[in-house]
């Protein structure tokens, strides 16, 4: 059975979202949130879709076949704004900010 | 009418979901019902439903000679019910409602639990009517036997996809 990874929690983490605020926008159970985020689960191709558009990101930023290398340790992880749209990859500032 | 695209033509099944099944929906995902959920919990409340379950079949099959008068059916039943309701609560209801109410991961578990359970059900089936068959010379069979049978049999068949889930069967095989 092949592996993948995902940068999910980081993601979250950064954005500073909570389970239930990422699940309502991707429109998934908080529980599957949980699942995806411990590599339990792995997504059907078009939730993989939606996770990376929700982020901005492209889908191999979100998703691999091999482990991500460890995020960097900084001060005040959690954003209290999404990413900026002068960042590079982060085109859907809108679509974040439904669910605060 | 051929339906354009992928789109897909709307049927009986496939309908919008009414507000009353989302109501239904919305209390067996409330977080009221959170201490339910727990894996010891979930497998009480199995043991609590397979207990009554056993309990009413075994009453009906000595019925009428020793049975609980209607007062002990009318207790035993309702808190059967209450088991029931209580082992849907903790898998949040997955086993039961409507799928446009589940999300992907949901569906997959549920998928599983209803091919488990059928694998199951046909198991316990077959056990059970060769020993029925088996049995039979020795045994006057009467209706309240069939009756408790048949309850047994019924609730199985209902309850074995929650089941499985409460304990964490259909998660472990995927």
């Amino acid at each position: 059975v092949s592996v993948i990874y995902n940068r999910l929690p980081v993601l979250r983490a950064e954005w500073g979202l909570s389970r239930q605020d990422l699940a309502k926008a991707l429109g998934v159970h908080y529980q599957t949130v949980g699942y995806l985020e411990r590599g339990e689960y792995k997504p059907s191709l078009s939730l993989a879709f939606d996770i990376a558009e929700f982020f901005g990101l492209r889908i191999e930023e979100v998703f691999s076949r091999t482990p991500f290398p460890p995020a960097p340790v900084r001060s005040g992880l959690a954003r209290t704004q999404p990413p900026g749209r002068d960042e590079p990859g982060r085109d859907e500032p809108d679509r974040a900010a439904d669910v605060r | 009418v051929i339906p354009q695209g992928s789109e897909p033509v709307p049927t009986r099944w496939t309908r919008a979901v009414g507000p009353w099944r989302r109501r239904i929906a919305a209390v067996y995902d409330s977080d009221r019902f959170e201490a339910l959920r727990g894996p010891r919990a979930r497998r009480v409340l199995v043991v609590i439903h397979a207990a009554l379950v056993v309990a009413v079949a075994v009453g009906v099959w000595r019925q009428p000679t020793v049975g609980p008068g209607l007062a002990g059916w009318a207790a035993a039943l309702i808190a059967w019910w209450f088991a029931y309701m209580g082992l849907l609560v903790s898998v949040r209801g997955i086993t039961e409602v409507h799928r446009d109410l589940l999300d992907e991961w949901q569906l997959q578990v549920r998928d599983a639990a209803y091919r488990l359970a059928h694998r199951v059900f046909a198991g316990v089936a077959a056990v059970a009517a060769t020993g029925f068959f088996l049995g039979r010379r020795d045994m006057e069979l009467a209706w309240s036997h069939a009756y408790g049978l048949i309850w047994v049999m019924v609730n199985l068949l209902v309850t074995l996809p929650a089941v499985l889930v409460a304990l964490g069967v259909v998660r472990a095989l995927d």
